[in-house]
């Protein structure tokens, strides 16, 4: 009796430890100064876009991005593209964004973010369906690139019409999943 | 004898004004009798490039250089920046006078609005400075908020022109200085001035903690000892 539930334990421990390795969750991918690209699950991911007016900002029809994550810590970073737009061109980009996500498993996101910089607790909290609530980490992303393991990518920038990444400090060459 | 300046203007004709109603006004309409009204310059995209090329540039102050090195570029409109900076602190000088804007103000600013990439777009927001067409209309309007420095004959298209952005921001943020002195009460701090900017100033949104807080980082780097 005793050799089977010793067995079992065994047995539990292994199949946690494979699921935790096939699950990927969240590394760091990149980081060269405060440019730093990271690889993360989609469910760690969660967007909005934020009414900047009816949260007390001068002009109506305004817009924020803001993608949140959660981190290797559990704690939330948010990634912010740093213009504001009209409540039709945020919510395009949120649409597209949101599509990336439900079509990749993992997804690729760039930005310049200072990821040695250390945590603190913030007030506010946020909901991933799949890990429950968490609280910022007062970490943040001036964001620039998403990207889908099939290659659809979004960008904070519309640029000058190159395909998305365009930014060259994020070359397309050092992006995984690239098509 | 002190020079005397002289203020170009011109007639304005009689004509109805909207008024607050009252017992003298029922109606919430009166007549504007003839008047004279002051002309302001304004200044086209080549008289900007005239002005920065005969501009001097030795004894200006200058952003500090070399900080913000994960961002391309972004030394490279360090001259432009000072002109303009220092054009604009002497045409509204500032009381008292070592409240003078910071050129790293605007280095910051346009490091956390496009990271220095002139042909960005985003919406409504164009280039280097990501200025909107709005604001552009506000810039160019005689009888608008920003009529004691106007420009002229700039188009959507010139906002990608570092050469004609970068002096646009910089009259825009002394502009909105001047608006958040006034709502404030008192000379706005950096960060208030950078609200202000972006139309954030009573925000308690999480985009205006973020905001803020990745131009304060630039800032920080470009002014640490």
């Amino acid at each position: 009796m005793n050799f089977l539930q010793k067995n079992n334990t065994s047995a539990l421990i292994f199949i946690l430890i494979l699921s935790s390795c096939s699950n990927f969750q969240y590394k760091v991918h990149q980081q060269l100064g405060r440019r730093a690209g990271i690889l993360i699950s989609s469910d760690r991911v969660t967007m909005i876009c934020e009414d900047q007016y009816a949260g007390g900002g001068d002009f109506k029809d305004t817009f924020a991005f803001l993608i949140y994550f959660l981190d290797e810590k559990k704690t939330v970073s948010t990634a912010f593209q740093s213009t504001i737009m009209n409540q039709s061109q945020c919510f395009k980009k949120l649409k597209l964004a949101e599509t990336i996500l439900k079509k990749s498993n993992q997804v690729y996101m760039a930005g310049i973010m200072d990821l040695n910089k250390e945590r603190v607790v913030e007030k506010n909290s946020y909901h991933f369906p799949k890990f429950g609530d968490f609280h910022g980490n007062g970490r943040s992303m001036q964001w620039y690139v998403l990207k889908g393991e099939d290659g659809t990518c979004v960008t904070a920038y519309d640029g000058d019409g190159n395909p998305c990444p365009w930014d060259p400090i994020f070359p397309a060459e050092t992006i995984p999943f690239s098509k | 004898m002190a020079d005397k300046k002289l203020k170009k203007t011109t007639t304005v004709h009689e004509h109805p004004m909207h008024v607050p109603v009252s017992r003298k006004n029922p109606t919430g309409i009166t007549t504007r009798h003839q008047h004279k009204r002051r002309v302001y310059a304004s200044t086209s995209a080549e008289e900007l490039k005239q002005i920065f090329a005969n501009y001097p540039k030795k004894k200006i102050p200058y952003p500090s250089a070399g900080r913000l090195t994960e961002f391309k570029n972004s030394d490279a409109f360090d001259e432009l920046i000072a002109v303009w900076c220092d054009y604009f602190n002497k045409k509204f000088p500032p009381k008292p006078p070592e409240a003078s804007l910071d050129p790293n103000v605007i280095k910051a600013l346009i490091a956390s609005e496009s990271g220095f990439k002139i042909n960005s777009r985003n919406g409504d927001a164009h280039g280097i400075a990501q200025i909107t067409n709005s604001t552009l209309k506000i810039l160019q309007d005689p009888d608008g908020e920003a009529k004691d420095f106007l420009f002229k004959d700039i188009r959507q298209k010139d906002l990608y022109d570092h050469e004609i952005a970068i002096p646009l921001a910089t009259r825009w943020l002394f502009r909105k200085k001047a608006t958040a002195t006034n709502r404030l009460g008192h000379a706005p701090g950096t960060e208030d001035l950078i609200l202000e900017y972006k139309g954030l100033l009573n925000s308690s949104t999480d985009y205006q903690k973020k905001a803020l807080n990745s131009f304060r980082t630039a800032y920080e780097l470009l002014t640490k000892k």
